[in-house]
């Protein structure tokens, strides 16, 4: 009996120690080799940036501008966005400027949509990442942050362990399919659910300042892709009756309105795969060519 | 389907139980669901392509049982050449067609002339020709030779020819050792799925975790070769050397395992041919379905014709031999370039046949660790692998020199990337271990040690599972 038992143990440990190498492993960043991971993203941002600073000027030439993180710039090869709007740019003699870099928050966001030169022939076009986006702002992740500084030590090892995170994602899954949330106590559930009055009235701030653009400003509201959400209960979240309730001349999409079926690079990772990007794509040129 | 896919984790558990305990009455309803599963894998990729195997099929059924029938030896090869031709012929133009047009037209235009390239056409590679055509060939070849019977009954022939486990990437199964098998009515041996599992488990971590963990750092290097010093190229061809391994010799090893679970033995396709300690070696233990293959039908044959030919003819017996050897792998001179630079090997066997050591055992046979001359040997060979398989990665013959200008007098080892070392290691580690036992791996280990190695490899499996796969490379083939 003892023995079999100190066998479980045994398997159990062995069992959470393999996860955990496993993942070291397969996330390892080999920064030694992929040197440009070691660049901030803010930095590659401020590059691009400045590499397009003649065109952003120029107030005669039709310039299409991406602007956002990782949900705009993950690398699809000839189905991401970039090599999308870089064709359609071309056809429709518009100049590209594609400012989007993963890795970088709003506040970067903000910072160098505020720099551009705002005229009316300019088309922005906004990712915006719920998750994101009070994760960066709120003063909740604030008190969140000195929360974790100055939590027990092993409390946070033990919650930033990969398993715990694959446990989370796990959870995430089966949460959404048997309550068609996200699960209890996480930042995805809060930021989507209940976000706070604070961070709506951020949200609301930034939305302000889009909506006071001379030129065309189309908002990508990119809900994570790796669920599929039910419209119903999305209703009552407070994030979603936010967007519908909102009324300016922004033109805003809500992506689970475009595609709604788990369509993400894989089932931990929201970022959207070819199909969805395809779909979200054709839903933002039917905007810009709808006036 | 490909084995590392969701699809194929719902077909094959289903394809098991139905074999077993549904369709495990008698010979016919065994091999009619076979053929059925058969068809349907390899018509999930495209079922356009299935009207090749079954056209494939008649045309050697029908020549292998008339070649007995035939009153005189002329007759008999003149069938022989009938299925031999149309064979290769599917193949030939499939694989090589737009590779033959495209080199006249290379040729045409070295010397002034400009030709347009209309005669090239937008043909799609099958999935496996190059696999299926030669087992079928060798049905046809080993009724000629009278080494085998031929069979009447279609179905189960077609179950041969299609037999899904090997049917996209080998191993290039012989009818000798295939189709009395399949001949024969298939009863449930439980140490034999056993067996069979832990090789599904150790090829699908040596694609999943190895090969596909490899790929990203390969294709960086190979595809930016021009901007990394001598020590980064050479650690990109050693990484490759390894992807390739884990790749080729997992899908075997998931292919013998499956087929060891429908009670069907296959050959072995790898025995460990990283622990070489000759070139010789290396070729006796590296894709051996195939080498095996072109050495019975092609080289022997040929040897034999020409043995009191002088040393001038049998030299060109060996090229012609490591010729096709590369050119079977695919229609690109840089798989020729392969083929050939191994020949260079072999060349002192022409003078001396026994120039390389026949070596039998594994290294490190009864010890625990190899002796400093065996370390040296199998490092010595491995390098030389390794130089080659720079030719058979390369896009061009011209990127693979100047890969290899790059690897050897621009000597800079920055950046290093590490994390390949580490699945390197691994790798080593487990196929050090497996070595003595090729198709019985984790054989002699304790209960509580094959559980923990099991319960590793599958963590590591699920963990590294992606949905951007790599297809296996030689798929391509």
């Amino acid at each position: 009996m003892l023995k079999n038992f100190k066998s479980y143990i045994t398997y159990f440990v062995a069992f959470f120690v393999f996860i955990e190498m496993s993942f070291s492993l397969k996330y390892f960043n080999d920064y030694n080799f992929y040197q440009e991971n070691i660049i901030p993203p803010k930095i590659k941002l401020e590059k691009k940036f400045n590499e397009n600073l003649l065109f952003l000027n120029d107030s005669i030439q039709k310039k299409l501008i991406l602007i956002g993180a990782s949900y705009f710039d993950y690398p699809l090869g000839k189905d991401s966005y970039d090599e999308r709007f870089k064709e359609w740019a071309s056809q429709n003699e518009y100049k590209f400027i594609n400012l989007s870099q993963g890795g970088t928050k709003v506040e970067d966001h903000y910072s160098f949509l505020s720099k551009i030169p705002d005229y009316v022939n300019n088309i922005y076009i906004i990712s915006y990442i719920p998750t994101n986006v009070f994760r960066d702002y709120s003063e909740d992740h604030q008190n969140t942050s000195q929360l974790k500084e100055s939590s027990p030590h092993l409390f946070n090892i033990i919650k930033n362990t990969h398993s715990m995170r694959f446990l989370k994602d796990i959870l995430h899954q089966v949460s959404i399919k048997l309550i068609k949330q996200p699960f209890y106590s996480t930042s995805t559930r809060k930021s989507m659910i209940n976000p706070g009055i604070n961070n709506l009235n951020n949200l609301n701030n930034f939305l302000n300042y889009l909506n006071d653009k001379r030129g065309k400003v189309i908002l990508v509201v990119n809900f994570p892709f790796n669920f599929k959400y039910d419209f119903d209960e999305m209703v009552d979240w407070d994030l979603y009756k936010f967007f519908k309730n909102i009324d300016n001349k922004l033109k805003i999409i809500l992506t689970p309105e475009i595609i709604n079926s788990s369509e993400s690079v894989n089932w931990r990772n929201g970022h959207p795969n070819s199909k969805s990007v395809k779909k979200i794509f054709n839903e933002i040129v039917n905007e810009i060519e709808a006036n | 389907m490909i084995f590392n896919s969701v699809e194929f984790l719902l077909f094959f558990p289903l394809v098991f139980v139905l074999y077993w305990f549904v369709f495990n009455k008698n010979l016919k309803n065994q091999n009619l669901f076979i053929l059925i599963s058969s068809y349907v894998f390899y018509g999930w990729w495209d079922y356009r392509f299935l009207s090749l195997i079954f056209l494939s099929t008649i045309v050697d059924y029908l020549v292998g049982l008339n070649i007995p029938k035939q009153d005189s030896e002329k007759k008999q090869k003149l069938l022989l050449w009938c299925s031999v031709i149309f064979n290769l012929g599917v193949l030939g133009f499939f694989k090589y067609y737009n590779f033959f047009i495209e080199s006249w037209i290379d040729l045409f235009s070295s010397i002034g002339y400009d030709l347009k390239s209309v005669w090239t056409l937008n043909i799609i590679l099958p999935v496996g020709i190059s696999f299926y055509t030669f087992q079928t060939m060798s049905y046809t070849i080993d009724i000629y030779r009278k080494k085998l019977e031929p069979t009447k009954d279609f179905i189960s022939f077609s179950s041969f020819i299609s037999f899904f486990p090997q049917l996209v990437a080998g191993p290039v199964e012989r009818a000798t050792n295939l189709l009395p098998q399949i001949l024969k009515k298939r009863e449930f041996n439980y140490e034999q799925g056993v067996q069979g599992l832990l090789l599904i488990l150790w090829g699908m971590f040596k694609k999943v975790v190895i090969a596909d963990s490899l790929a990203p750092i390969v294709n960086e290097i190979f595809e930016n070769y021009e901007n990394f010093g001598g020590g980064t190229l050479w650690l990109g061809a050693i990484y490759f050397s390894f992807q390739i391994y884990c790749d080729f010799s997992g899908y075997s090893d998931i292919a013998i395992g499956t087929s060891k679970l429908l009670g069907v033995e296959l050959m072995t396709n790898f025995n460990y041919p990283l622990f070489s300690r000759n070139i010789s070696e290396f070729w006796r233990r590296w894709h051996i379905s195939m080498t095996s293959w072109f050495t019975d039908y092609i080289y022997y044959p040929l040897k034999l014709k020409f043995r009191d030919s002088g040393a001038s003819i049998n030299l060109l017996v060996l090229v012609l031999y490591f010729f096709i050897i590369g050119f079977w792998h695919g229609a690109n001179w840089t798989y020729i370039m392969f083929g050939l630079y191994h020949c260079l090997f072999f060349v002192p066997t022409v003078f001396y046949p026994k120039f390389y050591k026949l070596k039998t055992q594994q290294i490190a046979f009864n010890k625990t660790v190899p002796s400093i001359k065996e370390f040296i040997q199998v490092l010595i060979t491995f390098i030389i692998v390794t130089i080659g398989f720079v030719f058979f990665r390369s896009e061009t013959i011209m990127d693979s020199f100047i890969y290899l200008n790059q690897m050897f007098f621009e000597m800079d080892l920055s950046p290093v990337p590490i994390k390949g070392i580490f699945y390197i290691l691994i790798l080593i580690f487990f196929d050090y271990r497996f070595k003595n036992h090729p198709r019985k791996i984790l054989n002699n280990f304790s209960a509580i040690h094959t559980r923990l190695w099991i319960l590793l490899l599958l963590v590591m499996i699920v963990v590294h599972f992606s949905d951007n796969k790599p297809d296996f490379i030689y798929f391509q083939f």
